[in-house]
């Protein structure tokens, strides 16, 4: 069990039904500070479901989300983004009319405290977050694309900026949902370089198929299916697991 | 619905020549100087002739309803939001400073203040019920509040006028300490009156679209779920838009009222609110010209179209389909594509 102040963020008994669909079923789950913890499971398995109750952008039925000490059940989802949880999303998320510049701008300028009721002073004058945002771009090597319009980047681009505009974001907490989905084996593995030089800065928390990803990567791991969480554990206790075993290992 | 191309931080052209500038808010440079200086009198030089190419009255109508479609287009091009009620705030602000004009309250300031208020007022109660709606829902409920404020303004005959409108209108008069006083009885100068407004309405509404505000909104447009896990309160800033675009849809319809001295009451009806979204479509929605060149060819083919045909509003209807069928991004996107493929490069965005 993790001691009280190493959790940075957990659920409790948490459930979501869809219908008569009960898709996240009493999960109780808490993430250490500092580390990569990924979550396996079959596809419906309830993981970005889950996700999305630990954002608000779903709220419970019943359970509770606790962010380090505070309460979060109860707030709106850009509420509990101000308190440092950052996501990406399974399907691309960024801006598809604005350049990649911009997009980053978005998550930096409220990350920064912004305001977004300024209407009179330009978006050009800001230049403590314009330069934050382009780290961030130069962060994921994304310099040479900051500025055409991201309609036009490849999918595995507006992938990293998925990525970047997450990071410009401050966070405390990073969920990543699939972060390499639909990306070929060469652009994975760019996203899994990017990752392993985050871990250990921010606390991760990943949902990820790539087993290989999740094995190299992962501090904890946790494993769902129909809602319920099966199994958790090292990356070692879960290769050993012979339930996970059957499902993912093919043995 | 399909997301346009505007992308929040594209400024304002010339008329004469649109160029397509580039954007982003987020580059070191400053924008070109030399560009928005040339924009801007090229929009002022427009303004300046219109009166000389065609009738006064009608050069102020295209003003006005400049004025009306650059603020639908805050809604609709910048944050995404397909508002069919508008007209219910043009005509609440032009209902309430016809009011006072018609009973002795002739003070300009005042006038503007009480249009700009109510419009807002009344934008501020339609929003809190319906922003949260999405799509063809947010529609349904804007059309929904436009009928009601028009039944309202049907039934209220002391205060209103009923459906003989709202008559005894008068222009309003500014009083300036130390200068004297200037009165708008005169044609020339009521549109000096409209032009120094809509030139205004239009710097306002460029810095708007271009400031933090006007690009969380419009990335709130384009997703507005990623925009609240950014951090921001979407809903609130729709609001607030929504409030803006209101307040300037009330002056636009106080100075309709001035300009007529009537206020009819076919100003509130819904087809006004469809007219001013056909504006916004026709001109095109990337940048604050189009709706004002939007509302100048809806205006003049309105006048064209009527001395046809009676049905006027079927041909302009099919004129409106072949638009947006033919031209996605407007009369002015379609402007800046040509002047793109023959300058070479020039539609490039330059950071
Ligand atoms: N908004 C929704 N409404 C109804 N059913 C949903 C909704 N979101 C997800 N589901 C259902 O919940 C189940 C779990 O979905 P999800 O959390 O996306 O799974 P995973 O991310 O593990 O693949 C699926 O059966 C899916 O169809
Ligand atoms: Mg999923």
């Amino acid at each position: 069990m993790l001691a009280q102040n190493q959790i940075v963020l957990a659920a409790d008994r948490l459930s979501k039904r869809f219908g008569g669909n009960t898709v996240v079923d009493q999960v109780s789950i808490a993430f250490a500070k500092g580390r990569l913890h990924s979550i396996l499971g079959p596809n419906g398995a309830g993981k970005t479901t889950l996700f999305n109750l630990l954002t608000r952008d779903l709220i419970p039925d019943s359970g509770a989300i606790r962010l380090g000490a505070t309460d979060i059940t109860d707030l709106t989802p850009d509420r509990v983004a101000r308190m440092g949880v950052a996501r990406s999303y399974q399907i691309s998320s960024v801006y598809l009319d604005m350049s990649a510049r911009e997009n980053v701008w978005v998550a930096a300028y409220r990350a920064r405290g912004g305001n977004p009721f300024v209407f009179w002073r330009q978006v050009t004058r800001f230049a403590e977050t314009r330069e934050w945002a382009f780290s961030c771009l130069q962060r994921l090597g994304l310099v040479e694309i900051a500025d055409v319009p991201v309609r036009e980047l490849s999918y595995g681009d507006q992938r990293l900026l998925e990525l970047a505009v997450t990071l410009a974001c401050e966070p405390r907490i990073i969920l990543l949902d699939e972060p390499t989905a639909g990306l070929s084996s060469k652009e994975a593995e760019r996203v899994k370089r990017v990752i392993l030089a985050l871990k250990g800065e921010f606390s991760i928390i990943m949902i990820e198929h790539n087993v290989g990803i999740v094995m190299d990567l992962s501090d904890e791991i946790t494993v769902m299916n129909r809602g319920a969480v099966v199994a958790h554990g090292s990356p070692f206790e879960i290769r050993e697991n012979r339930d996970v075993q059957e499902a993912y290992f093919g043995s | 619905m399909r997301s346009s191309d505007h992308n929040g931080t594209v400024l304002a052209k010339s008329i004469e020549e649109p160029v397509e500038i580039s954007s982003v808010g987020t580059t070191a440079r400053p924008g070109p100087l030399t560009a928005n200086l040339i924009r801007s009198i090229g929009i002022i030089g427009a303004v300046s002739i219109l009166p000389l190419v065609m009738p006064i009255n009608i050069a102020t109508e295209i003003l006005i309803f400049g004025i009306f479609a650059m603020a639908a287009n805050l809604l609709i091009g910048t944050a995404g939001l397909y508002s069919f009620g508008q007209a219910a705030f043009f005509g609440t602000g032009g209902y309430a400073a016809g009011y006072l004009l018609a009973h002795g309250w002739t003070s300009l300031p005042l006038a503007l203040v009480v249009a700009c208020g109510s419009g807002g007022l009344i934008a501020a109660a339609v929003g809190i019920l319906s922003i949260r709606r999405l799509g063809i829902y947010f529609m349904m409920l804007t059309f929904a509040f436009n009928q009601l404020v028009y039944y309202i303004v049907y039934s209220w005959r002391s205060v209103t006028g009923g459906e003989d409108g709202l008559a005894g209108i008068r222009r309003p008069v500014l009083e300036l300490p130390f200068v004297g006083s200037f009165s708008f009885d005169d044609n020339r100068s009521f549109y000096a009156l409209a032009s120094v407004l809509f030139l205004a309405t239009m710097i306002v509404l460029v810095r708007m679209v271009n400031s933090p505000f006007g690009l969380v909104l419009a990335a709130s447009r384009q997703n507005s779920r990623r925009t609240v896990s950014l951090g921001y309160p979407v809903p609130m800033l729709q609001l607030v838009a929504f409030v803006i675009a209101g307040a300037i849809s009330g002056v636009a319809g106080a100075l309709f009222a001035m300009l007529y001295r009537i206020m009819p009451i076919d100003s509130v009806h819904w087809t006004g609110s469809a007219y001013v979204v056909f504006m916004v479509v026709i001109g095109g929605q990337r940048n604050m010209l189009g709706p004002v060149i939007g509302a100048a060819v809806f205006i003049w083919l309105q006048g064209l179209f009527s001395l046809v045909w009676t049905r006027w509003p079927l041909l302009l209807g099919v004129f409106v389909i072949v638009i947006m069928a033919s031209l996605p991004n407007g009369l002015v996107g379609f402007v800046s594509k040509l002047s793109s493929w023959t300058v070479k490069g020039r539609g490039q965005r330059q950071c």
